[in-house]
């Protein structure tokens, strides 16, 4: 039982990793990020490669977090700043083409096989008060924690996480006040494939590092930014981590129906909780 | 220090702005009047630079505003408080003054929410609540104090007395008259309550369809006949909305 | 001038395989490219003129396919009943998911879509009759009064009827009182409710005209290619399928068909070993028709028709 919850709290950190990511840029930007979880497959790679060239595990991580964030300053720099004046939509569609091309990409330079990577920590799963668990879930967990503390701190302690959060309420207000919408949404994106970085290194252990490992991830964090009720980044951790337990409980005792009871659930919250499921409703406009 | 002269603005093929030409002089009060769809907000966004004029130009001590970003003539110390005040309601109330105080330096940005937070005790008491949680009074004190964070030198305030009590209204504007002798800007005021409007303000300007129809003392637009009758509603009036 | 264009250019469509008789395989690629086109004709049916999106349209195509396959594999009914009973199944699935999505927007119906398709692709694999995580294999081609639709060429008129008839269909569409009330929708949903345009049971009908599309293509597809899996439905079609109607031009009329050619092009004239590649050169044109060419690819030829008829004005 309780081995049921700590096994999904840990499944539910790898969604949350990358649900953090879609809520930051949705919350800020309202755009739905396709490409948050190939982004990450995208540096899981890059970060093996480093790896099997004997590279130390932490420089891996570090490297591609930062590759993670260049990217992202890229992408709003020559990108999503230029879209952003002509469609809503297209910004949406060029995460959509990223997602195509960071597959093609993937494919091209690692091939299509599935490979192993390396777990961050080695050894016998950690057995304590009757729970088990592997190594590489308490990475996980950690890490996510960490993150969840220093995202945190960015956006509710410092002028441009507050800036970020002002944002997403009221854009006009913001503008009005002078804050720098430009650099903003560089900070945003640069942030969000930052994060990704780190998803695709904690998920590729626990798959198997291929083009395609990440899209599941990626509709579960959906999923999971739905149930936070999509506005806040702690929402979003809450979320996954909630999926996570629920999809274990699911898979022990109603096997049949594991793979469509997340998608199921979705729809559910969607039509009767919009808000997500703590429901608690957003302050009104001022 | 704030000029403006023969300004034109226009939404798509619409001109809203047939050239207007105001002056101030901080620490003045000048109000402009007009009714709904006058240009007055629009006057103001010009101002602020969220809209583009297509003719004519604003200077601040003879810098050209038109056609700068925003942040650059927040920089500068115009800082424009929006009609319907565009609080962040999610936000605590101590975010939301931190933002007005976007550019500054922390010693500054320490001493001017001393300055806020004194001159409008009850945000004190709100500090860390959500701003959404606020009545509208305390609303309209935090768009001022929001306002103040950001050191102005020509404030623009939009309505400020839209959707509030007689009495509240009475008492910003006084505050704002007050604020203004205290740090020496000069403040736009744009108004739909035009007496109160004119008892603290300076001069006037009584904008009609996108022209300034009439300027003056804000003592002689007050026996204006005109005014009276358009904006004053006769002898008797009743303040607030 | 107007109407000689559209009859010239059918002539010369009804002789393309004439041309090709010696390359059926080439026949083949452009009755998919057309069964691609009367699918996102759809998709952009609901997102260029109703302003919906759907991230999920493939599993409509799964809908029908596996519906007809079925019914002319398992049930032997002839060809025609299989195709307007896998029309109608995937018109009752629009409807199913038609229905939540009145009460959705943006963010929260992509969801929706995306993952009511992935529940379609996860049951078909579920199913016994579907086949499941085998597939259905050797689905019989199409036949019409008796006659078999054996190979590509005689495949090919029944492709290029259907799709001319989706774009008759949305033509009207498009410019019936329902298309109207819809784009008026997109524009402006209060202002289309201020009006008293009654926008959910218009959103509804946008849902079922494109799931019947879609199933439409499906049944298409799957007695032409004979065979169907549920993974070739997933997401990464329905984004395909996407991305057709952008490269095409969203809310224009024949875009999709260009869009569906250039797809099937690019993916088949990568080199061997350059396959992967497909995407990532995909991608490219998707987000250079985002930054260039707001109405897609169809913009090109309006401008190039525009200049024909400015040359035209100039000699008279």
């Amino acid at each position: 039982m309780l081995n049921l919850v700590f096994r999904g709290l840990a499944t539910g950190s790898i969604y949350s990793l990358t649900a953090m990511g879609i809520v930051l840029v949705l919350s800020t930007t309202n755009v739905m990020n396709f490409a948050q979880g190939d982004m990450g497959m995208f540096l899981a790679f890059i970060a093996f490669a480093l790896i099997m060239r004997n590279f130390p595990y932490p420089i891996a991580i570090i490297s591609v977090v930062v590759i993670g964030l260049i990217l992202g300053t890229l992408l709003e720099r020559g990108l999503m700043s230029k879209v952003r004046k002509t469609s809503h939509l297209g910004m949406i569609i060029v995460t959509l083409a990223l997602t195509m091309i960071l597959e093609g990409l993937a494919g091209y330079f690692f091939g299509t096989t599935p490979l192993l990577f390396p777990p961050l920590l080695k050894g016998p799963p950690i057995q304590f008060a009757g729970v088990i668990l592997d190594r590489q879930d308490l990475v996980s967990l950690a890490i996510s924690g960490i993150v969840v503390l220093i995202l945190f701190i960015i956006l509710y302690r410092t002028k441009i996480g507050i800036a970020s959060r002002s944002l997403a309420e009221d854009e006009y207000g913001a503008r009005l006040l002078g804050i720098p919408i430009k650099s903003i949404y560089t900070f945003i994106w640069a942030a969000s494939f930052g994060l990704a970085g780190l998803a695709g290194v904690m998920v590729a252990p626990k798959l198997s590092l291929e083009p395609s490992f990440m899209i599941v991830i990626q509709l579960k964090a959906f999923i999971a930014a739905v149930l936070g009720g999509m506005s806040s980044v702690v929402g979003a951790v809450v979320g996954g981590l909630i999926l996570g337990v629920l999809e274990n409980f699911i898979a022990y005792y109603i096997p049949q129906i594991k793979d469509s009871f997340s998608l199921i659930l979705v729809v559910v919250v969607l039509l009767l909780l919009p808000e997500g499921l703590f429901g608690r409703r957003q302050a009104r406009r001022a | 220090m704030l000029k403006i002269e023969d300004l034109h603005v226009s939404y798509g093929p619409i001109e809203a702005l047939h050239g207007i030409s105001i002056e101030l002089e901080a620490p003045e009060v000048i109000s402009i009047l007009g009714s709904n769809g006058a240009g007055k907000t629009t006057l103001l966004k010009t101002i602020s630079g969220i809209l583009t004029p297509t003719k004519g130009v604003i200077t601040l001590d003879g810098v050209v505003l038109n056609g700068m970003e925003p942040s650059k003539i927040v920089k500068l110390g115009v800082v424009h408080v929006p009609e319907g005040r565009h609080i962040f309601p999610n936000l605590t109330v101590k975010d939301n003054l931190i933002l007005g105080g976007y550019f500054g330096n922390a010693t500054q940005n320490r001493e001017n929410m001393e300055f806020v937070l004194h001159t409008f005790p009850v945000l004190k008491e709100r500090l860390n609540m959500k701003a959404g949680m606020l009545s509208g009074g305390e609303l309209q004190m935090l768009a001022l104090g929001r306002g103040l964070m950001g050191n102005p030198k020509l404030l623009l305030l939009d309505e400020p007395s839209l959707g509030l009590a007689p009495i509240i209204t009475s008492e910003i504007f006084k505050t704002v008259k007050k604020l203004t002798k205290e740090k020496g800007f000069g403040v736009l005021l744009v108004e739909q309550n035009a007496r109160k409007a004119l008892d603290i303000s300076d001069r006037g300007y009584v904008l009609v369809n996108g022209r300034i129809e009439l300027s003056g003392k804000s003592e002689e637009l007050k026996e204006n006949p005109e005014v009276q009758k358009l904006y004053l509603g006769g002898k008797n009036v009743k303040s607030g909305i | 001038m107007k109407k000689i264009t559209p009859i010239i250019l059918l002539i010369i469509a009804l002789f393309i395989p004439v041309f090709l008789r010696e390359r059926p395989s080439l026949i083949y690629y452009i009755n998919l490219s057309m069964i691609y086109a009367i699918s996102a004709q759809g998709l952009n049916l609901l997102m260029g003129i109703a302003g919906q999106i759907s991230l999920g349209h493939a599993a409509f195509m799964a809908i029908g396919g596996y519906t007809s396959a079925i019914l002319v594999m398992s049930f032997h009914l002839p060809f025609i009943i299989a195709l307007i009973g896998g029309i109608l199944v995937a018109c009752a699935f629009g409807v199913i998911i038609g229905f939540p999505a009145l009460r959705l927007k943006g963010f929260y119906l992509a969801i929706a879509t995306l993952a009511l398709g992935n529940v379609v692709t996860d049951i078909i694999k579920r199913l016994k009759i579907t086949g499941g995580d085998y597939g259905l294999r050797n689905i019989p081609p199409p036949s019409l009064f008796g006659f078999e639709l054996q190979n590509n060429l005689s495949q090919f008129y029944l492709v290029l009827g259907c799709l001319l008839l989706v774009i008759f269909v949305t033509r009207n569409f498009i410019k019936s009182k329902s298309g109207m009330a819809l784009q008026a929708m997109r524009d402006s949903e209060t202002g289309a409710r201020a009006v008293g345009i009654n926008i959910s049971n218009y959103k509804l009908l946008a849902f079922i005209v494109a799931s019947a599309f879609a199933g439409l293509g499906g049944v298409l597809y799957a007695h032409s290619v004979t065979y169907l899996h549920p993974t070739n439905f997933g997401l990464g079609f329905s984004i395909d399928l996407l991305a057709i109607t952008i490269i095409g031009g969203i809310g224009t009329l024949w875009g999709v068909v260009l869009g569906s050619f250039l797809w099937v092009l690019v993916r088949n004239l990568m080199g061997t070993g350059l396959e992967v590649l497909t995407g990532v050169l995909f991608g490219v044109i998707l987000i250079l028709v985002v930054l260039f060419l707001p109405r897609g690819l169809s913009e090109i030829f309006f401008r190039i028709s525009n200049r024909f008829k400015s040359k035209e004005v100039q000699e008279k």
